[in-house]
């Protein structure tokens, strides 16, 4: 095949990768502290209206980016209330949480297009497009900044959990609440700091998702991109690398099932519309039972 | 008390109740009359939500509804992102609650035509759809526009408009309606450029903005200049495509220019609040009955081109146009099953 072919591709892959890049990590910087983050997909989407609204009352991308990690402090802090203090069950609150998510976005979002709002919003545009992008540099530059940003967050996630004192903290909180408080540790300081952190991220993957990608907004708009990036960190194993292999490996999918509805096979749309989904179960399939940190989704209460 | 007081009380009662009854009669007799005089209530039925904003499609509808409402005064409930599996059991719902006519926007909603409307044979069901067959049942209609010539209609502005000899059509779901309509953009744009070749690829489903963009995108970088998207709320994606991308748009159903302006070629108009006034003038005349009217190319039109092409082209456009609407344009049915797959 040829190169710009691949250069397309390669592009389109990280182009859908990096929204499921910020929310897995929301759920992994949670997930790792103890709390199981259901309402990821809600974060996610307001954070996805936040920005366009942002990004077109200002007329700037970046203050859209500022607008969804402010709406994205906001769904944390509400969150750490029900999740952290209440402390109510995960998995019902993060449910609820999605579902008031959608209402109250598809509910603003209806006030203002009725409203003569017109919701294009400036795009965070990559430097050059995929034309220009066979070579490492030339790919660098055809996806846009908040790409690199994703990546390098992986990198500091894995930097943080894995090969620093605090980060080994914030994990004896997710194995072990109870032993964690007995050593000393502020359980709830850890899971506060953690849920706020894991909106933000989940918020910025909105942003990613309008400001990166598609510049307005639709009712519902994330459509389960929210989903996908938890069942990417089930398949990663609570690992940063491991769970940016995953959305990069449903990003190719996406990316393929598009493509080879162009290779004119006669096939129904359908078998290659399914790929990601498919290649997606395999990969889960192959790498067996994924465990999470023992005390994720288990609510923490003073005794 | 005597007996014969007790019988004049009695009779006194019932005569109370009589007059009651009676003024009650009369009150329902001047009522009748009035009942006549009240509103038609009907209910519409989206799949979508935010008809009023979504696809052409539905902005066509709703254009519709405000005719309705606006002209003839009906009383009009919407629901809106009601799934294709609940839509029988809402307009159950409406036609147990006395509405006079439910109507259904979307092919989709087919099935629950057939399985609701015999149960409610005194409420009219209309679908305002591509129909092929009506439920049994005395008070069904439809008006079912002819999406061949339609797309025909695309085919032609297409055809005429691109300048690389390739367009591309997004489509949401490869329902039959949507090929049918394909197929006769295809037949279409032959007809008027016999070198042209058209892409046609489907998302899978009609609201992922996202993927919408991605398939508009990808159409651009195999060289389309004419995008023509027929789909739902996802349309705004292949808007954002042809403009990063320097395509132009054909809008489906309904002038889209306002969503797009910078990449609107023109919208191919579907009048539907024709086919609204339709239903309301045979309805409020007592003469709509069990039917479907096939609703050809002269419920179709174009929008304004506002300057996208050269007046001389636009001029060609037109005559072509005018052609296929007066039946003058031997333009060959052919369904392309294919692009559906298999």
């Amino acid at each position: 095949m040829e190169v710009q072919w691949w250069a397309d591709f390669l592009s389109a892959v990280l182009r859908a990768a990096t929204p499921l890049v910020f929310c897995a990590l929301g759920v992994l910087v949670c997930g790792r502290a103890g709390i199981l983050n259901i309402g990821v997909e809600g974060s996610m989407l307001v954070g996805a209206l936040a920005a366009v609204l942002a990004a077109v009352y200002s007329g700037d991308p970046w203050m859209g980016v500022v607008g969804a990690l402010g709406v994205g402090l906001a769904a944390g802090l509400v969150l750490t209330l029900l999740t952290v203090y209440l402390p109510t069950d995960q998995v019902v609150t993060g449910i609820a949480f999605n579902l008031v998510c959608l209402g109250v976005t598809s509910f603003i979002y209806k006030l203002l297009v009725l409203g003569g709002v017109q919701l294009m919003a400036p795009a965070l545009r990559a430097a050059q497009d995929a034309e220009g992008a066979v070579s490492l540099a030339g790919l660098a530059a055809a996806v846009t900044p908040l790409t690199w940003i994703a990546l390098f967050l992986v990198a500091v996630s894995w930097v943080f959990l894995f090969r620093t004192g605090p980060g080994l903290l914030w994990r004896s909180v997710g194995e072990s609440a109870w032993a964690s408080h007995a050593a000393g540790l502020n359980v709830f300081r850890v899971r506060t700091v953690a849920v706020v952190v894991g909106s933000l991220l989940s918020a910025l993957g909105g942003a990613a998702l309008t400001l990166g990608w598609v510049p307005t907004f639709t009712d519902n708009m994330t459509m389960g991109r929210g989903f996908i990036a938890l069942a990417a960190v089930y398949f990663g194993r609570w690992h940063p690398g491991l769970a940016l292999a995953a959305c990069l490996l449903f990003g190719a999918g996406e990316a393929l099932a598009f493509r080879a509805q162009a290779l004119g096979t006669g096939l129904n749309p359908y078998y290659y519309l399914m790929l990601p989904y498919v290649v997606t179960l395999m990969a889960v399939a192959a790498m067996g039972r994924s465990v999470e940190p023992r005390d994720t989704g288990k609510p923490y209460a003073r005794r | 008390m005597s007996k014969r007081s007790v019988v004049r009380r009695l009779v006194a009662g019932v005569l109370v109740l009589l007059l009651l009854g009676g003024l009650a009669g009369c009150a329902a007799e001047e009522e009748k009359p009035a009942a006549q005089e009240t509103k038609v209530k009907a209910a519409i039925i989206f799949s979508i939500v935010n008809p009023a904003r979504a696809g052409g499609w539905d902005r066509a509808d709703w254009a519709g509804i405000e005719a309705l409402r606006n002209e003839y005064g009906w009383e009009v409930t919407v629901a809106e992102g009601v799934p294709y599996a609940q839509t029988a059991a809402t307009a159950a719902g409406y036609a147990e609650q006395g509405y006079d006519l439910v109507i259904f926007p979307d092919a989709g909603q087919t099935a629950a035509f057939l399985e609701v409307a015999p149960k409610y044979p005194k409420t009219w069901f209309v679908m305002m759809s591509m129909c092929e067959k009506l439920p049994n049942s005395p008070r069904v209609a439809a008006w079912s526009p002819d999406l061949y010539a339609y797309g025909e209609m695309v085919g032609l502005v297409a055809g005429k408009a691109t300048e690389s000899g390739i367009i591309g059509l997004v489509g949401g779901v490869p329902v039959p309606a949507l090929i049918t309509l394909f197929s006769g953009t295809i037949e279409a744009a032959k007809f008027v450029r016999p070198d042209v070749e058209v892409l046609t690829y489907f998302v899978g489903d009609w609201v992922d903005v996202a993927k919408h963009r991605e398939l508009a995108a990808l159409q651009i970088q195999e060289g389309a200049d004419v995008i023509f998207p027929e789909t739902g709320p996802g349309t705004l994606g292949c808007y954002e495509a042809a403009q990063a991308g320097g395509a132009k748009i054909v809008g489906f159903a309904w002038d889209m220019y306002e969503d797009a302006p910078e990449v609107m070629l023109t919208s191919v108009i579907i009048n539907k609040p024709r086919m609204y006034r339709d239903l309301a003038e045979q309805f409020m005349s007592g003469d709509l009955e069990k039917k479907i009217v096939h609703c050809g190319a002269e419920y179709f039109g174009l929008a304004d081109f506002r300057g996208s092409l050269p007046e001389e082209t636009v001029k060609e456009i037109q005559d072509l146009v005018t052609k296929l609407q007066n039946g003058e344009l031997p333009i060959p049915v052919v369904i392309h099953e294919e692009i559906g797959g298999s």
